[in-house]
């Protein structure tokens, strides 16, 4: 009988879990239409105008910027949505060359190394864990504040589990904000200074939990920050 | 010169959207004559002469969107490859939606393209010199 009630409260909770996924994607994808819409407008009225007035033209460079930013937030919700039903291909993945990979789509031109040890090559999701790497690495070389800078990439076997560490010598993260900064939108500079939607984290904490897997941060201000997340060796099929 | 250039449709409800598509057609110098229906239902009345004249020359392409009021695009597309006059237009999806179920029911129905509208204007102007590119290019029925 309680066995029976818990069968239940599962699946009215998987369910609700569906619903919201789907409602988060509806929503997002149709309030994209009228942004995209105020984007071509403010673009042609900006085409029509006098050039001469500068402070007229530095709002429109600030609308602009702020539609985009809608248009990011828009696309990491859903994403975020779509977590449990896209790339769910399993394959042999080899580590070492998804993270270069990713290394070579990262858009920031810094004078970064990245140092990697020894990685598995094993039967993953893979799209969903170059999406994690993609993420983290993304977040080390745009906040890195120095000239030069290192990060390094490690994996540690733990028995069911592989354990990835991410080091860099960045600016590090006060360790009041250890958990807020996996908060969806959260950033911890302002959004003018450092270009980011702030999704970035949750994002990858939503697909780490989706393998059943869990991502933490070691850092201190000045002392750089590490990235852990487990990610199982073996991939329990979920769409059963 | 001008009556020798293919006419096109485009499939459109919104009015920002069909702007964008004439903005672009300027930009581009392309001077092909741009018809506009405001959903599925419009379109396919002005294709067969329901009710309103019949479309002469009827455009050969067609530029479709997917969500529409009373007729969506994939709707439209079935009911236009039911038609032997129409059923050889060819037609290129412009749509916002990035579902798989969208562009699977798309090419389904034999589109030439199925192109995702991109936010910023002038990405949308180089697909659409992309797209003149092509149909003076190619060789219709």
């Amino acid at each position: 009988m309680m066995e029976n009630s818990i069968e239940i409260l599962t699946e009215r909770l998987k369910r609700k879990t569906e619903e919201f996924d789907q409602f988060i994607y509806i929503v997002s994808h149709d309030i994209k239409a009228p942004v995209r819409a105020i984007n071509n407008l403010v673009s042609w009225i900006e085409d029509e105008l006098e050039p001469e007035n500068h402070s007229v033209n530095d709002y429109f460079t600030l609308l602009k910027n702020r539609v985009m930013r809608i248009e990011s937030m828009m696309d990491a919700l859903t994403e975020m949505s779509r977590i449990k039903r896209l790339d769910l291909e399993i394959s042999e993945t080899d580590v070492r060359k998804l993270i270069n990979n990713t290394l070579d789509i990262i858009p920031f031109k810094k004078n970064i190394k990245t140092v990697i040890g020894e990685m598995p090559v094993f039967r993953t999701y893979e799209k969903k864990l170059f999406k994690v790497f993609s993420i983290l690495l993304e977040n080390a070389f745009r906040f890195h504040d120095k000239e030069n800078g290192t990060i390094c990439i490690n994996c540690h076997d733990k028995g069911d589990n592989f354990e990835f560490e991410l080091t860099d010598d960045g600016p590090g993260i006060h360790e009041d904000y250890h958990q807020k900064i996996f908060t969806m939108f959260y950033t911890l500079s302002s959004k003018d200074v450092v270009e980011t939607n702030g999704a970035g984290l949750t994002l990858a904490k939503n697909i780490i939990e989706f393998v059943n897997g869990k991502i933490w941060v070691q850092s201190s201000p000045g002392a750089g920050s590490s990235f852990f997340f487990t990610w199982p060796k073996t991939i329990i099929n979920k769409l059963n | 010169m001008e009556e020798n250039l293919i006419h096109i449709l485009l499939v459109e409800d919104d009015l920002v959207d069909q702007m964008n598509v004439k903005r672009a057609f300027t930009k581009n110098n392309i001077h092909n004559p741009l018809v506009i229906a405001n959903n599925g239902q419009e379109a396919l009345d002005m294709l067969k002469g329901n009710g309103c004249q019949r479309l002469n020359p009827i455009p050969k392409i067609i530029l479709l969107d997917i969500n529409m009021p009373k007729m969506n695009g994939i709707e439209f597309l079935t009911h236009l490859r039911k038609d032997e006059e129409l059923k050889s237009t060819t037609v290129f999806i412009m749509t916002t939606s990035n579902e798989d179920c969208d562009r699977f029911n798309a090419y389904n129905l034999n589109v030439a393209g199925y192109i995702l509208k991109p936010l910023n204007f002038e990405k949308f102007v180089s697909a659409v010199a992309t797209l003149n590119n092509y149909w003076k290019l190619i060789e219709l029925p």
